[in-house]
């Protein structure tokens, strides 16, 4: 019931990130990258000189213990790089264009969700487990009750 | 006390969904899956199915076999097996529970709050800051949510909330049952119609390979490990005294190895689907889960339902539905925190209901509305904002984290070391239909108070590089953090001390 334990850095980290360049994108041309299939990203700013200065970096299971970083080739001059997602799951994209002339620093971020190329044998193992433990252990002990007591 | 004073269950289903009602709240729907993610996803489930064997069902069995053996609530019955000693565990543990409870109607205050919101304001793109003095305005629902807790309509909620938990303890354990009747059905409709709306959307399947598929690298870290039977501890509610309150309405025959069984069963399975849903939801939309519950309750899913495809109308609904499925479960969460308190002030001082209620509602709706104080105290969000969520912050931390874990390794303690194991073991063989083996008292003994004190160890090793909330922004007030670890540490022995000595239970002979 009462997990609550939550702590302010927590709290704070899923506020959006309000104070980045609202001009300045960072996108993909699939809603959904699917792992093991180059997908292209696409940084645009409407005033950096030089976007082959961005760099870029996936973050696998942001926010986990098995959270690992990568760093991504940086893009040609026109924004565009492809990239080939090793791992399925949550992704964290961002985009750091270092301060350049009057330009200032500008950070990017976007969420990605990169789909499983296959069902998952290991993951319907583990359901199986988990269902069948929770849920027979229920049915187990329910039926064991039938034609007893109150109470 | 007699029987017909304290009242009892009317059923066997109406105590076991009163007692699975107490177990299933926030924590279920909004934490497990965040926990699961953060640990591993599916590799978590070895650890945590581990733990629901090893301390999860075992001090479930402690608890109700405690209060079904000696027909008292929490601090009486340890009284029973280990004196004033016994007895003051009891209450520290309680007024934990007592100060968790606070917060947390405080929490289905701001959820009831959402809950309008959830009618229109809140899937605006933003809401206006004017509190705040660093920031003009925020996307929502983090908008709308600083926005809400920093006016005084929060009080009016939580005084709200506090009207229906009153109303309902006021009336008996009838009504408790009554109450859980209605609300666990729907509750349990609502995740499979989320679940349902989770897989269908696009990328949602996609979301339960993510659950489920494992990474058992985490299975040498022994943070997975402590998560695990963090989450098991506090996800039954172990440690509060409720599930003994609860089963002190029993009749001393009750059979509790299956009931523990069945609670358990259907809290980890409540938590299971409630995990799916989430999971695919939040996978569909891309969203980064937190393993907290506010940030997950207020910020994260509230977001997801906003991303809903369908329009206005099917977010409105799904918000509506997600905010009244949280208060559903949150209520008969927070009838039972207050009800173990009750039966202990009434099994000890004899108060009758109407009395507790009328003292208690006063003092425990003050406590709330502390939670509640819209002052800002941190004007630009760099911690939490207002002081009643600094305060929820650090108290939490205390009170949840630490007293009732030490609730858990005292009970355990005095049963397996003072009473003896194979003494509760035995009575609870003498009405059970599934019999405990001898290794349950090596559990009891041994294995599970090793367990709590590794992560009350490792939890205290943490806090030497500064009190909790030591690097929190709270304007004008830098000595909060330690005022409020030393009002939970000393106010909690003092109080415990007092009520423990303060008055001696009629002699009566050690129901063993």
């Amino acid at each position: 019931m009462k997990t609550l334990i939550f702590g302010a850095v927590l709290l704070l980290s899923a506020i959006p990130a309000w104070a980045t360049e609202e001009a300045a994108t960072l996108g993909l041309d699939k809603t959904y990258p699917l792992q093991g299939e180059s997908v292209q990203i696409l940084v645009s700013h409407p005033s950096y000189p030089e976007l082959d200065k961005v760099r870029l970096k996936a973050t696998n299971r942001p926010s986990s213990t098995v959270e690992e970083s990568e760093d991504l080739p940086a893009p040609d001059s026109d924004g565009k790089v492809n990239w080939t997602p090793k791992h399925s799951g949550l992704v964290v994209l961002s985009a750091t264009a270092p301060a350049l002339g009057d330009t200032p620093e500008v950070k990017l971020s976007k969420n990605l969700s990169v789909r499983y190329p296959s069902f998952p044998p290991l993951g319907l193992a583990m359901f199986l487990l988990a269902a069948t433990t929770i849920f027979g252990g229920l049915i187990l002990v329910l039926s064991r009750l039938k034609g007893q007591q109150p109470a | 006390m007699s029987v017909e004073q304290r009242g009892q269950w009317q059923s066997r289903f109406g105590f076991i969904m009163a007692a699975a009602g107490s177990a299933i709240g926030l924590g279920n729907i909004v934490f497990f899956g965040a926990n699961a993610y953060k640990y591993g996803a599916g590799a978590f489930y070895l650890p945590y199915l581990i733990a629901l064997f090893v301390v999860g069902i075992p001090v479930m069995i402690i608890e109700l076999g405690l209060g079904s053996n000696t027909r008292k609530a929490f601090p009486p019955s340890l009284h029973q097996l280990a004196g004033r000693f016994g007895e003051f565990w009891g209450w520290f543990a309680l007024l934990s529970a007592t100060i968790i409870t606070m917060y947390y109607i405080t929490i289905l205050a701001w959820c009831f709050g959402m809950l309008l919101g959830a009618l229109g304001d809140l899937w605006k793109p933003e809401t206006a800051l004017p509190a705040f003095s660093q920031i003009q305005s925020l996307p929502n629902p983090v908008g709308y949510f600083f926005n809400m807790i920093s006016s005084w309509w929060t009080v009016i909620f939580v005084v709200c909330i506090w009207a229906a938990n009153l109303f309902v303890i006021s009336r008996g354990v009838q009504s408790i049952e009554f109450v859980n009747k209605i609300f666990m059905p729907i509750m349990w409709g609502f995740i499979l119609l989320l679940i349902v709306r989770g897989i269908t959307l696009p990328g949602g399947l996609d979301g339960l390979y993510l659950l489920f598929t494992p990474n058992f690298e985490v299975m040498s870290n022994p943070e997975v490990w402590k998560g695990a039977f963090s989450q098991i501890f506090f996800t039954l509610s172990l440690g509060f005294g409720i599930m003994t309150a609860y089963a002190s309405y029993l009749p001393k025959d009750s059979d509790q190895v299956t009931n523990p069984l069945i609670i358990s069963f259907m809290n980890c399975g409540f938590e299971f689907l409630a995990g799916i849903a989430i999971f695919t939801m939040l996978f569909s939309f891309s969203m980064v889960p937190k393993a907290s519950t506010l940030s997950m309750t207020f910020f994260i899913i509230p977001e997801g339902i906003s991303k809903m495809p369908g329009g206005p109308w099917v977010v409105a609904a799904f918000g509506v539905m997600f905010f009244l499925l949280l208060l559903m479960a949150g209520i008969t969460s927070s009838v039972s925190l207050v009800e173990g308190l009750a039966s202990s002030i009434a099994d000890k001082f004899g108060f009758t209901r109407r009395r507790f209620v009328a003292l208690f509602g006063i003092l425990g709706c003050l406590g709330s509305v502390a939670f509640a104080l819209p002052q800002v105290v941190d004007p630009g969000l760099a911690s939490d904002g207002t002081l009643g969520l600094t305060l929820l912050d650090l108290m939490d931390h205390w009170a949840f984290s630490y007293g009732l874990m030490i609730g858990g390794l005292a009970e355990c303690l005095i049963v397996g070391w003072v009473f003896g194991a194979d003494k509760l073991r035995e009575n609870i063989n003498r009405y059970a239909q599934i019999r405990l083996p001898a290794f349950f008292d090596v559990l009891v003994k041994f294995i599970i108070p090793g367990i709590l004190i590794f992560i009350l160890g490792s939890s205290a090793w943490s806090e030497f590089s500064g009190v909790y909330g030591h690097n929190f922004t709270i304007n004008g007030m830098p000595w909060l953090p330690m005022a409020c670890f030393l009002f939970w540490l000393l106010g909690s022995c003092a109080v415990a001390a007092f009520l423990t000595w303060s008055k001696n239970y009629p002699t009566e002979e050690v129901q063993a």
